[in-house]
């Protein structure tokens, strides 16, 4: 999904919602979980690059809206916890809890759904690095720039996210 | 979905686990999503429910209230601060990626940020430069350290005159007089005797800090109609 364009040009405001919206949609997706919050997120992204164009220097652009929409979800989590609608889980290694049909073979159709309600339920701080690693494709080196973290905490994190969603998968 | 083949060694669960994920494929946003999206309207229009008329009023009630004749008051550029804010927070954060800093950053912070209104900014948010430019005082603040999550605040000594800002983002908020932006996450208001102009908090965000913004005594309006008289008339400003 993610390419190197190689352009050297900015794209205006209007290029990058027509023309990458699908790709921030989509990290926007995976990151928060559900269409409604990813909605909200897009919004926010799209102000963010909004005010960010102007200083954008040429280079990987998905790269930067990646780095912008994980920003924004980083900052929603924290406002969130600021404010909880509901009792967070103090447990940082707590276990996701099993599918229900976890002992059941699934239906290879239904497998990215399933997927993503496990990827939902995983701990921010592993699901934003195993979906930047996994499902983006980013390298450990750029997760660990995106997230200004040290590369042996990307990779820990991403272990334990893997970890965790197995637990659940069996 | 693969963006790079920085393959690293892991074991045959982990790599399972990583190749469904893969598997995932893009999303479509619903449909219509992005150019509702691209055509947003303000992000307050759904919160404030004041009518043309009721806003008009308000508009004019502003005016008088705040001694303003037309165009006697500041009027914020915002384009350019906002632009000024881009500008400053990318290379305040991004030094290796953007152009050197504006020749104004302001040699004592610590007396600066005395002299500023005191606002109650949303927790986190922590002040990291300060700088002077022609006709305002800008505060910059972060919480991650990332130009795209900063926020500046421009102090413009005066009244706003609000009619000269346009009509279509004039509105209140908490019973407070502001003029909002939304597209570009900028909020005028009037603190005391400063016009603020923040730029880079969400819609709720604007709205706790409302609450902290210290309104302008009736001295700060006296004093204002006083000095655009006498500047006017061509006497030297009071302030």
């Amino acid at each position: 999904m993610s390419v190197e364009t190689g352009v050297a040009t900015v794209p205006s405001w209007e290029e990058v919602a027509e023309t990458h919206g699908r790709f921030i949609y989509s990290l926007a997706y995976r990151l928060a979980g559900n269409h409604h919050d990813a909605q909200d997120l897009v919004q926010e992204v799209l102000l963010r690059v909004r005010r960010g164009l102007i200083n954008y220097k040429p280079g990987n652009f998905e790269g930067w809206l990646s780095r912008i929409t994980t920003n924004a979800f980083l900052d929603r989590v924290r406002k969130q916890k600021r404010r909880p609608t509901q009792k967070l889980p103090d447990d940082p290694d707590r276990v996701i809890e099993g599918s229900p049909g976890a002992d059941i073979e699934m239906d290879a159709h239904d497998l990215p759904d399933h997927l993503q309600e496990l990827l939902a339920q995983l701990q921010v701080e592993y699901r934003v690095p195993v979906v930047l690693k996994d499902v983006m494709g980013y390298s450990y080196e750029e997760i660990a720039t995106y997230l200004d973290v040290p590369i042996g905490t990307v990779r820990s994190r991403i272990h334990r996210g893997r970890s965790k969603l197995r637990k659940a998968l069996t | 979905m693969t963006h790079n083949m920085n393959f690293e060694p892991e074991e045959e669960w982990e790599a399972s686990i990583s190749a469904m994920l893969s598997g995932l494929g893009p999303v479509d946003p619903p449909e219509g999503f992005m150019a509702s999206a691209m055509n947003h309207r303000p992000l307050y229009a759904g919160r404030t429910t004041l009518g043309l008329g009721a806003l008009t009023a308000c508009a004019l009630a502003l005016a008088v209230s705040l001694g303003g004749l037309k165009g006697s008051g500041v009027v914020p550029k915002v384009d350019s601060l906002a632009e000024q804010h881009s500008l400053v927070a990318a290379s305040f954060f991004n030094p290796f990626q953007t152009e050197p800093l504006p020749e104004a950053e302001m040699s004592n912070p610590d007396e600066l940020i005395a002299q500023l209104p005191q606002l109650e900014l949303p927790s986190g948010l922590e002040p990291k430069a300060f700088f002077a430019g022609s006709d305002f005082q800008q505060a910059l603040f972060s919480e991650t350290n990332a130009a795209s999550d900063a926020v500046s605040i421009f102090h413009q000594p005066g009244l706003v005159d609000f009619s000269m800002l346009p009509e279509e983002g004039l509105m209140m908020i908490e019973d407070v007089p502001a003029w909002v932006d939304a597209e570009q996450s900028i909020t005028v208001l009037q603190a005391r005797d400063e016009a603020v102009t923040i730029v880079g908090l969400s819609a709720d965000q604007v709205a706790n800090v409302v609450r902290s913004v210290p309104k302008p005594t009736a001295v700060d309006k006296l004093s204002e109609a006083m000095n655009t008289i006498t500047s006017h008339l061509g006497f030297p400003n009071l302030k």
